[in-house]
């Protein structure tokens, strides 16, 4: 049971995560803390013509919080912010569910469904991606002012 | 009774494990369950349950109203457990009992219950190790009303720095609160020495004790409280009651901080006047069937006696302080004196965080609590986001420890591999 919670690709983001230099030029940025433990995180976006051109993941976390993260931000380089929503919302999806989407559309992250099983765990998993949501959604909200 | 059934009771008394069905369910592993969160709840006796049930089959109605049989026996109930827990926890008569829905409720209502005495710049003396049940209420009055809020230190083994207190407490000091036993650290306060430096200045002491009572013997004259809130779901007892100890002068002081039926005297459709001490704290329809299970939680710690509840949760406490350091790197929060401390010991593994390790604690039928324990700012200051807590009953036993330690190894194998 704990192989199936704890997969390799997990435990491999967990000891050595991705995404965690600080980037040169952020200009998105949001803090999320689960209260139910804790657990702290902090991202980072730069953001250009719509697109995540490089973002940085950093907090204090389980394993499977830090490799959630790890694992988002790896595949979120290069999408468009509209990509990355549909992204998380595939991710909580298949959280809430206990069903995997079709192939190639989580990559590496497909290894949370297993967090489907364990609904105190989807907190864990969530914390990164739903800050990372957050970052996005004021960086937006900004630059829809500026642009008004 | 035959020889067998002789033995049979016997065996049943000297084994409370057997009181308790919770523990004998097989957890999904298949593995037998190893309870080790009884800071957070206790697990109930059948005969505790047996009572709850039995009120609610045959003597359930509603106290104080009604003039029929049912309602009049659920008055009984209520009042005798209320007489009842007057005498065990030495309150000054049943007065000085107001029953809650558990200890947080206790305290807002001690909080909010002071809010029109107290002043802009009035000072609310608390300590770093405070639960959020009493560290959170005080912040939100503090807000509304302009009080300072000053914390006693903890060192660095998690006791209180009492040569502080003559800085800390003094003519704007109005309330000290502290708890009993810090159910994240486990140290035992000396509460009659900090109640002495509160009345010295007098401000009014208020005593957190959800750890402390039903773990040891506890007396709140002894202690020097003024007030005192303590949960029944943590000694044995339902979930769905609290009690608020107090000196009855000290409850007049007290605003009541829900209104309506029960609590009153006389009403019209302009005033209204409140019932005498206790019942004006106790708004609605009280939860009867929770006291008379708790009437017979309290038989049942008596009749092991709780100097003896406190030397079996030493016992298994010095076991955890003695197996837990043994593995490697894990260090154990708190005094490690096992006679400072009450039946708890929350620990750190720097090699799997308490989430991850709670849950494959869990997967072997061990539960442990993990998280911060509704300590934020006491995990904050001991520069840690989270720990992990073993805490005892009446039930736990020291091969309980050794599944935990079991447990803890093979969890590091999973994130070793």
């Amino acid at each position: 049971m704990s192989d199936d919670l704890y997969r390799d690709v997990i435990l491999d983001h967990h000891r050595h995560p991705r995404c965690t230099a600080p980037l040169k030029h952020p200009n998105a940025h949001s803090s999320g803390m689960n209260p139910a433990c804790g657990d702290e995180v902090s991202v980072n976006l730069d953001i250009r013509e719509g697109a995540v051109r490089d973002i940085q993941v950093q907090g204090k976390g389980c394993a499977i919080s830090t490799a959630a993260g790890s694992m988002f931000a790896d595949r979120v380089k290069g999408m468009t912010t509209s990509e990355l929503k549909a992204l998380a919302a595939e991710v909580r999806s298949m959280l809430t569910s206990g069903k995997a989407p079709g192939p190639d559309v989580l990559g590496d992250l497909e290894a949370l469904l297993g967090v489907s099983r364990f609904p105190v765990r989807v907190k864990c998993a969530m914390l990164p991606i739903a800050t990372a949501l957050d970052a996005v959604a004021s960086f937006e909200d900004d630059n829809s002012e500026k642009a008004s | 009774m035959s020889a067998t059934a002789d033995s049979a009771r016997e065996r049943y008394l000297s084994k409370p494990r057997l009181r308790f069905p919770a523990l004998s369910r097989l957890t999904p592993s298949g593995r037998p369950l190893v309870y080790l969160d009884s800071a957070a709840t206790s697990l109930r006796p059948e005969e505790v349950i047996d009572a709850g049930c039995q009120f609610c089959r045959m003597h359930d109605g509603n106290p104080h109203r009604g003039l029929h049989m049912l309602s009049q026996e659920a008055t009984e109930v209520l009042e005798e457990t209320r007489q009842k827990v007057a005498e065990w926890i030495g309150a000054p008569g049943a007065k000085g009992v107001v029953f809650t829905r558990n200890t947080t409720a206790a305290l807002n209502l001690v909080a909010r219950g002071l809010e029109h005495s107290l002043q802009p710049g009035d000072e609310i003396v608390l300590t770093e190790m405070e639960h959020h049940a009493n560290l959170v209420p005080w912040i939100t009055l503090a807000k509304l009303k302009g009080l300072k809020l000053r914390y006693i230190p903890i060192d660095q083994n998690g006791e209180l720095v009492l040569g502080t207190l003559e800085e800390l407490i003094g003519p704007k000091t109005r309330v000290v609160s502290v708890t009993h036993i810090s159910n994240v650290l486990g140290t035992i306060n000396p509460v009659r020495d900090i109640a002495r430096a509160a009345h010295r200045a007098g401000a009014l002491m208020v005593v957190d004790a959800a750890q402390s009572v039903g773990h040891m013997p506890v007396r709140f004259g002894e202690l020097g409280a003024d007030l005192l809130a303590f949960s029944a779901h943590k000694c044995y007892g339902p979930t769905g009651l609290g009690v608020l100890v107090g000196k009855p002068e000290v409850l007049e002081r007290l605003d009541p901080l829900e209104t309506g039926g029960d609590m009153i005297e006389f009403v019209s459709y302009e005033e209204a006047t409140w019932a005498p001490v206790p019942h004006r704290f106790e708004a609605g329809t009280p939860n009867a069937a929770a006291a008379a299970a708790f009437s017979r939680a309290i038989d049942f710690m008596e009749g092991f006696g709780l100097r003896a509840i406190e030397q079996h949760g030493r016992l298994v406490t010095s076991y955890a302080l003695k197996r837990l350091p043994s593995i490697p790197g894990v260090r154990v929060l708190g005094p490690l004196d096992p006679d400072r401390r009450g039946a708890l010991v929350s620990f750190v593994d720097p090699q799997v965080h308490p989430h991850d390790l709670a849950t494959l604690l869990d997967q072997n039928g061990i539960a442990v609590r993990a998280g911060h324990h509704c300590a934020q700012p006491l995990h904050r200051r001991l520069g840690i986001p989270a720990s992990t807590r073993a805490s005892f009953g009446i039930y736990s036993e020291p091969a309980d420890i050794d599944a935990l330690v079991e447990g803890i190894l093979e969890a590091r194998k999973v994130f070793l591999r």
